[in-house]
């Protein structure tokens, strides 16, 4: 499985979670899902608790984000900190 | 004698932990002063805590009105927020008021996580041992957000408050927001454990059972229902509430047969017709009544969570906003509860889970750990806040 798929498959199984609906789709959108600010916040935390990556706080000021574009959000930063890590 | 000035804003659930937590610091022989909004005065006086109101009352029901806009989408919401309802005029009033109350070496601020700023900068300024209380772990979850909200858009507003104290501006936001010198949540760890965990620095004290600074007497209409098996309906005290919830709850007791109290400060909030079995109250003292409820169906505040947990009483939540769906997920994780977001508010979705905890003969065994570690948490944050002047 891609790591884009593996990404995919996580950001439905949290979005699920946190919004009490079932995610089963990369192009369902976190707000048309019933998603509020305060439930992005809940998925940065949990995305930083679970899998150790900071997402971008800019992603709570979009107006619009489906499951693959978080999907690929995780995989940039995941890329970026292993980047760093081995620039260090 | 310690001088405990304390600093908290938002509603019930948020300003009522410091309401209980005061009249311990003040049973423990301490002055203790609380500045928070103007509805607050009666019960701090009440419970023999000074009182200063950073408001007044219409201001207050007027930043209620405005904080449904909160529940939307969009982190600008909330510094649109901050500027309606003038928050900078309010800040350096509670800054005034703080220096004002300072004896050097004897006195404490205590101020609520991510809005008692005042706290931050006076203590700063003053050198006062300040401890930040978090109500809900949704606090913690939100810092970096948080911070990044006041660097990026109310930087310039926060640091004129800041020049006109005589202090320099911030240049590391995050560790200026982490900067207090104590920090407790006042949550129970098993409710920690249950999500996204608190930060490593925070001591973690349980619940602080706000509610029980109201001494009211249980009506009579209220001891007829419970006597008939009824459940207790409830969206907490404020208006910051889906305005689909009251419809939502009552609708599905109906559907369900179950007799309920609805509890809401605001009776607009509530169907103008109750179903026969129902009955509004503006409010109930929950730490009577609510062990005598068949169910707590309510909107998710972590103080009616862990409440309905001491009560051992099954609780379904219909969750929306804020740190709801969080309390709801926890909760849902320990087998303790279930919830519902707001899209799925119908009849056909909310009767069965009704049904299910109502039916859930296991419960009272599974939540009987639970309750025992939902002791009162306030005594240990007393503890721990005086502390700051012997370390």
């Amino acid at each position: 499985m891609a790591i884009l798929d593996v990404f995919e498959n996580e950001v439905m199984r949290l979005w699920s979670e946190i919004l009490g609906v079932e995610v089963t789709s990369a192009d369902q959108d976190f707000f048309e899902l019933g998603g509020q600010s305060l439930a992005m916040v809940q998925f940065l935390a949990m995305v930083e608790s679970e899998f150790q990556i900071e997402l971008p706080v800019e992603v709570l000021f979009v107006e619009g984000l489906t499951v693959a574009e978080a999907a690929r959000a995780l995989g940039e930063s995941a890329r970026a900190r292993v980047t760093a890590g081995e620039g260090s | 004698m310690t001088t405990v000035v304390m600093v908290a804003h938002g509603t019930h659930g948020d300003v009522l932990p410091f309401v209980s937590l005061g009249r311990i610091l003040r049973d423990r022989g301490h002055q203790v002063e609380l500045l928070t909004h103007a509805p607050f005065g009666e019960v701090a006086r009440r419970e023999g805590l000074g009182f200063t109101a950073v408001d007044t009352e219409r201001e207050y029901e007027r930043f209620l009105e405005d904080t449904p806009i909160l529940l939307g989408s969009g982190m600008d919401r909330w510094r649109r927020f901050y500027d309606a309802t003038g928050l900078y005029d309010q800040i350096k009033f509670e800054c005034e008021t703080l220096k004002a109350r300072h004896t050097p070496g004897e006195t404490v601020f205590v101020g609520r996580h991510t809005t008692a700023l005042s706290t931050l900068f006076v203590g700063e300024l003053l050198e006062v041992p300040t401890a930040w209380v978090a109500v809900t772990p949704v606090q913690y979850m939100s810092e970096r957000p948080t911070v990044h909200l006041y660097r990026e858009s109310m930087r310039d507003p926060l640091n004129e408050v800041r020049a006109s104290l005589g202090l320099k501006p911030i240049e590391d936001w995050t560790a200026w927001f982490t900067s207090a010198r104590l920090h407790l949540g006042l949550w129970p760890e098993w409710f920690d454990q249950a999500g996204v965990k608190a930060p490593s620095r925070a001591r973690l004290t349980g619940a602080p059972y706000g509610d029980d600074t109201f001494a009211d007497l249980v009506p009579p209409e209220a001891e007829r229902l419970l006597d008939e098996g009824a459940a207790i309906v409830t969206g907490g005290t404020g208006r910051m509430i889906s305005r689909q919830f009251y419809d939502a709850a009552v609708a599905a007791c109906a559907a369900a047969g179950l007799p309920a109290l609805v509890v809401a400060r605001h009776r607009d909030l509530v169907p103008e017709t109750l179903p026969d079995g129902m009955t509004w109250f503006p409010r109930l003292p929950f730490h009577q009544v609510m062990g005598r409820a068949r169910l707590v169906l309510h909107h998710g505040g972590i103080g009616t969570v862990v409440r309905a947990v001491a009560a051992q009483v099954p609780q379904v939540l219909l969750a929306h906003g804020f740190d709801r769906s969080d309390n709801g997920m926890r909760l849902a994780r320990l087998g303790l509860g279930s919830w519902l977001p707001e899209r799925r508010w119908t009849p056909e979705e909310i009767v069965p889970l009704l049904r299910a905890a109502l039916a859930d003969e296991g419960y009272r065994d599974r939540v009987a750990p639970y309750a025992q570690a939902a002791q009162p948490g306030l005594p240990a944050a007393a503890q721990a806040i005086e502390e700051l002047l012997t370390v």
